[in-house]
């Protein structure tokens, strides 16, 4: 949902520079559901697998 | 989530090995077991509510569930100590009042996980017309299971506001067992479903009580075993509330 809102596209389509842009829109929903810092885990986790994987 | 379950499981044997215990060692026996499972989901709500700020929907939702259950606790607590030394605090109005407190407080922290979930936007499953009718087929359960009481309560409100507030907290916690569940589906196989399935947990529990409360007089069950059934009820439900607590945090550390 968010990759179609954002991106445009389908999160299979998604390439690594795009990334970002996804998880800064990922932010407000994960806020809501985790808190600032369960939130920033979160995405940290995410940007870290991204690296390993690129 | 499988991890936490083993809390409400012991909750339950504890509360199902004490059946051929005679009164008053079992009334005593299960206050004791309510006053810890109270204050224990007290104490898991309060320390999730740290992980979000004032600003937060949800640092409300887990303020007001651990205020909740820390008034049932210490309410539990109360008639725990009339039943051990024979006096205590027995003054009805402020029993009540309490009793009224924590349904008010239990009820605002369901709807507000559930405005919480609306706020992130993110989609249930299931088909418009399919959500809409769960829904309504959440709150003819709970019209069915809470209107009579609620009519009585309304009908003596002057003199019933305990039956009128107690029936009518625990009506928007079932009608909310759907809405809540729905968040858990969104999320399956994640961490955070494990909080959403226990909060609805809790929740079926709290029903299964009320139900079992409303078929009782025309059960033909021991006393012994009525009394246990009760008690399990009870028991799961506050114990949920506090896995739903402890998953919430479990996800947030992920």
């Amino acid at each position: 949902m968010f990759s179609k809102q954002v991106l445009s596209t389908d999160p299979d389509n998604i390439t690594p520079a795009q990334v970002p842009v996804l998880l800064d829109a990922l932010g407000p929903m994960l806020r809501t559901l985790l808190g600032k810092d369960g939130a920033a885990n979160v995405i940290e986790q995410v940007r870290r697998e991204v690296e390993r994987a690129t | 989530l499988k991890r936490l379950l083993w809390i409400p499981v012991i909750g339950i044997v504890a509360a199902t090995i004490a059946t051929p215990l005679d009164d008053p060692t079992a009334s005593i026996y299960f206050r004791a077991i309510l006053v810890a499972a109270g204050l224990f989901t007290a104490i898991q709500a309060f320390l999730t509510s740290r992980n979000f700020t004032p600003n937060d929907r949800m640092f409300w939702s887990w303020v007001l569930l651990g205020a909740g259950y820390a008034l049932a606790a210490i309410r539990y607590g109360m008639r725990l100590q009339v039943l051990i030394t024979g006096h205590g605090v027995t003054y009805r109005p402020l029993l009540d009042a309490m009793l009224i407190v924590q349904n008010a407080f239990v009820a605002i922290c369901l709807l507000l996980f559930v405005q919480s979930w609306r706020a992130t936007g993110l989609a249930t499953p299931g088909s418009r017309q399919s959500q809409i009718a769960s829904i309504a087929a959440g709150i003819v359960v709970a019209i069915v299971v809470g209107g009579y009481p609620l009519m009585l309560g309304l009908r003596t409100v002057s003199t019933d506001t305990v039956l009128f507030v107690s029936t009518l907290g625990d009506m928007i916690g079932i009608a909310l067992i759907v809405p809540l569940t729905m968040p858990a589906l969104a999320l399956r196989g994640g961490r955070l479903m494990g909080a959403w399935a226990s909060l609805a947990a809790s929740e079926i529990a709290w029903l299964a009580y009320d139900i079992w409360l409303a078929l009782k007089p025309a059960m033909i069950v021991q006393p012994r075993v009525e009394r246990t059934f009760e008690e399990v009820f009870r028991i799961a439900a506050i114990l949920f509330a506090a896995i739903a607590a402890m998953a919430q945090r479990r996800a947030a550390r992920a």
